[in-house]
């Protein structure tokens, strides 16, 4: 049934320097996280995502980045679906 | 001489007497006349004041007929002195101004107790995204943004995510309606 999605997961995962991935509607209902990408976290990256479209309508879809001193997430909206990757920085 | 000037002082104190005699009498007469005026209406005086004030410009007469109403004219002078004493007159007042050696002596006493008075408290310290040095945003900022290939990447892998729950569907394995034994 969510073979499609999974498999999409693994190769994301499959990327170098991915520690994780999170897919979310646009409710923020977490459809796949994995990794280090936590369920509880799918509210609030719909939640930034959905600000970002409001900052920057013109940018379709906005791509939110957010940094620390080792790792990278990555935020963007496609549709109704939120999705965010958590990388580590090379 | 004598005889005319005593002459002249003479008339002139009948002419006054004559004419408050005169104005008692219009007075007296227009009272009795008027039979509306003992009734108490809108527009009885109550303090008589014209009455007063037409007695005050004879002085001769008045010196020499006694106050027709002394309990009248003790009261409103009550009533004068009590609303004098009670009444503030503010702008009589004058505006109000320090001298400049007052002035000097009020600072330093308040700035005495300023300065004796405990320090505030420091304000709270931002709990959430506390703002970085400047230098230190200077250099984050300066730096390049997010790459290219990030941006790729993850475009790409949202497109293929939101694919593949647009392509769910509900396999069909076994009936959802289960039959019961009925016969």
């Amino acid at each position: 049934m969510e073979k499609d999605l999974d498999r999409v997961i693994e190769e994301i995962m499959s990327t170098p320097n991915v520690s994780g991935c999170l897919v979310a509607d646009h409710q923020g209902l977490c459809l796949a996280a994995t990794g280090s990408a936590h369920v509880d976290a799918a509210g609030v990256i719909v939640a930034i995502s959905e600000q970002a479209c409001k900052i920057q309508p013109n940018l379709k879809p906005p791509t939110v980045c957010l940094e620390t001193d080792k790792k990278q997430c990555l935020i963007q909206r496609h549709g109704t679906i939120t999705g965010a990757i958590y990388k580590l920085k090379v | 001489m004598q005889s005319d000037e005593e002459d002249n002082a003479l008339h002139s104190c009948f002419d006054s007497l004559k004419s408050a005699v005169m104005g008692c009498c219009y007075s007296i007469c227009h009272k009795e006349n008027d039979p509306q005026e003992n009734i108490i209406n809108e527009r009885t005086h109550l303090l008589e004041v014209p009455e007063q004030q037409h007695e005050i410009p004879v002085p001769v007469a008045s010196a020499s007929t006694p106050p027709r109403k002394p309990d009248e004219q003790s009261a409103l002078n009550r009533i004068l002195h009590e609303t004098a004493t009670n009444v503030i007159d503010v702008g009589a007042l004058g505006p109000y101004a320090l001298e400049a050696g007052a002035y000097s002596e009020r600072v330093r006493a308040y700035t005495a107790r300023v300065a004796a008075a405990p320090a505030p408290p420091a304000p709270a310290p931002p709990r959430l995204l506390a703002d970085v040095p400047h230098g230190e945003r200077t250099a984050l900022l300066s730096k390049p943004a997010l790459s290219n290939d990030d941006k790729d990447f993850i475009t790409n892998s949202v497109k293929k995510a939101a694919a593949a729950i647009s392509e769910l569907r509900v396999e069909h394995h076994e009936d959802l309606v289960v039959p019961f034994r009925v016969p």
